[in-house]
């Protein structure tokens, strides 16, 4: 027998795959900002999400936060799982494909490239607190919602990034 | 503009990649797959183990004295998975580790860690949760003051490590054992036996024959060995075969008797030393040095040396 919450009970859609799918699209967008950030795979990581969502679907309760911040818990987690096995030691990152790595100095382009370079060196925590924040657009609280702590410890986390992106970037970002 | 500006500007700035749409049952059937092939392995394992242990069982005795086994009690097992653990999730620093450890089922372990071993869901698992310093293996890597493996009881060479920030009540999933506090001896990540490792041990070889200033940037792609060519010199792929190799840029101040010059001066003294590494053998394929920095997206994903400078100890 499975035993379903009150509250997926109530949402009947979700017991189906074409449900849980419609349920799961409007937050899609997010889902994979998130895995984007992460560099490499995004694809992969947002597959493990999607069949992890599926999974603990039952667990969901909107009475403890929004879909949005449990589907994107979900794929942080995810995202940390792929960063596991990937390497401990060795960071994969993303291709600067984007950026045009020849344009002058002080450009936007530039500013680019030694963000996302001096980014992958910030810890585990802080790379996930400054994506979801700064690139996903969330506020503390969401983004405590989705790293399951305090705004206190989200606000501590952002301002140690900071401080580690200031010493990485030096003097032209003080 | 500061640091916070320029996070939001970039922030603002910056595209997501494209994806499709959600698309649930191909995401089902490829974790399936990837089940499918774990519980594939451990069969093959359980199938090998259980043969050796047939043969040792049946082969004759060689003595008059029969061996009585000594009763081996939980604590016992847990202690020994628990330094193998430890010994396999360390940082590389030595360190004092102490924690506990759950006997549950393997449904019980996936419902409360989210992790899946492949096993069937009543097998039987011990959890097992560490306090040390684990994960890293550089400095600029973090590391995690909690381990947690999920360990198949019946094989404990079929196991998941699990990094985490906090310590987790593992009583809903049973009676915890404390593990004794024992001692993790520092090593050196030389000691992994691992692709990376190889990579960077041969990294450190060759530039450890060159006369090195500074090296400020490090990157790797992995390829084929006529990608990586004709990459560096602009040859056309030559050969048939596909040799898996990693093409390593370095960039700094090099002095390189041994390296093929680029630049039409012929210099071996450059600013970017390039190296083709077979991926197996770890061998060094071809080896040059010029003024110019290439970028190596466009071979594939890069590794990125969080700290060059690891490869100069």
């Amino acid at each position: 027998m499975t035993l379903i919450p009150a509250a997926v009970a109530a949402a009947p859609d979700l017991g189906t795959t074409e449900g849980f799918t419609a349920w799961v699209a409007p937050h899609w967008a997010a889902m994979a900002a998130l895995a984007g950030r992460y560099g490499a795979d995004p694809d992969d990581i947002l597959q493990d999400a999607l069949a992890a969502a599926w999974r603990k679907r039952a667990q969901f309760d909107p009475a403890r936060g929004s879909a949005r911040n449990w589907l994107l818990a979900i794929t942080a987690d995810q995202r940390h799982k792929s960063w596991l096995r990937t390497g401990r030691w060795l960071t994969r990152t993303r291709p600067l494909g984007d950026v045009d790595p020849t344009a002058p100095a002080g450009s936007d382009a530039t500013s680019a490239i030694d963000l996302e370079r001096a980014l992958r060196r910030l810890s585990a925590r802080q790379r996930l607190a400054v994506d979801l924040h700064y690139y996903l657009g969330l506020d503390v609280a969401g983004t405590a919602a989705v790293m399951r702590c305090s705004p206190g410890t989200v606000k501590s986390t952002l301002s140690d990034a900071r401080g580690r992106l200031r010493r990485l970037l030096g003097e032209d970002y003080r | 503009m500061n640091t916070d500006e320029l996070l939001r500007h970039q922030g603002r700035s910056w595209q997501p990649p494209h994806v499709g749409a959600p698309d649930l049952p191909a995401a089902l059937a490829r974790r399936a797959r990837r089940t499918r092939a774990l519980a594939g392995a451990l069969a093959a394992f359980v199938v090998l183990a259980g043969a050796g242990t047939w043969a040792v069982w049946t082969r004759p005795a060689t003595g008059t004295v029969a061996a009585v086994p000594s009763p081996t009690s939980d604590a016992a097992v847990v202690a020994a998975i628990a330094r193998q653990l430890a010994a396999a999730g360390s940082d590389g620093e030595e360190a004092t580790v102490t924690g506990e450890a759950v006997r549950t089922t393997a449904a019980a372990a996936v419902g409360a860690l989210d992790s899946d071993l492949g096993l069937g869901p009543d097998a039987p698992v011990w959890v097992v949760q560490l306090r040390g310093s684990f994960g890293g293996g550089s400095p600029d890597t973090p590391t995690y003051p909690v381990l947690i493996g999920i360990v198949d009881a019946g094989s404990p060479s079929g196991r998941i490590l699990l990094y985490r920030e906090q310590f987790r009540d593992l009583s809903a999933l049973g009676t915890p054992i404390e593990i004794e506090p024992f001692f993790v001896p520092g090593h050196s990540i030389d000691q992994e036996p691992v692709e990376g490792t190889r990579l960077t041990h041969a990294i450190r070889t060759e530039l450890a024959r060159s006369s090195v200033t500074s090296l400020t940037r490090a990157e790797a792609v992995r390829t084929t060995s006529d990608r990586a060519t004709a990459f560096l010199v602009g040859r056309s792929p030559s050969s048939a075969v596909e040799d898996s190799v990693w093409l390593v840029e370095l960039e700094g101040q090099f002095d390189c008797p041994d390296c093929t010059p680029l630049d039409k001066a012929g210099s071996h003294h450059g600013s970017v030393l390039s190296m083709v590494v077979d991926v197996e053998s770890g061998e060094l394929g071809m080896m040059t040095i010029s003024d110019r920095a290439r970028y190596l997206d466009d071979l594939g994903v890069v590794v990125h040396y969080d700290e060059p400078s690891v490869l100069l100890r």
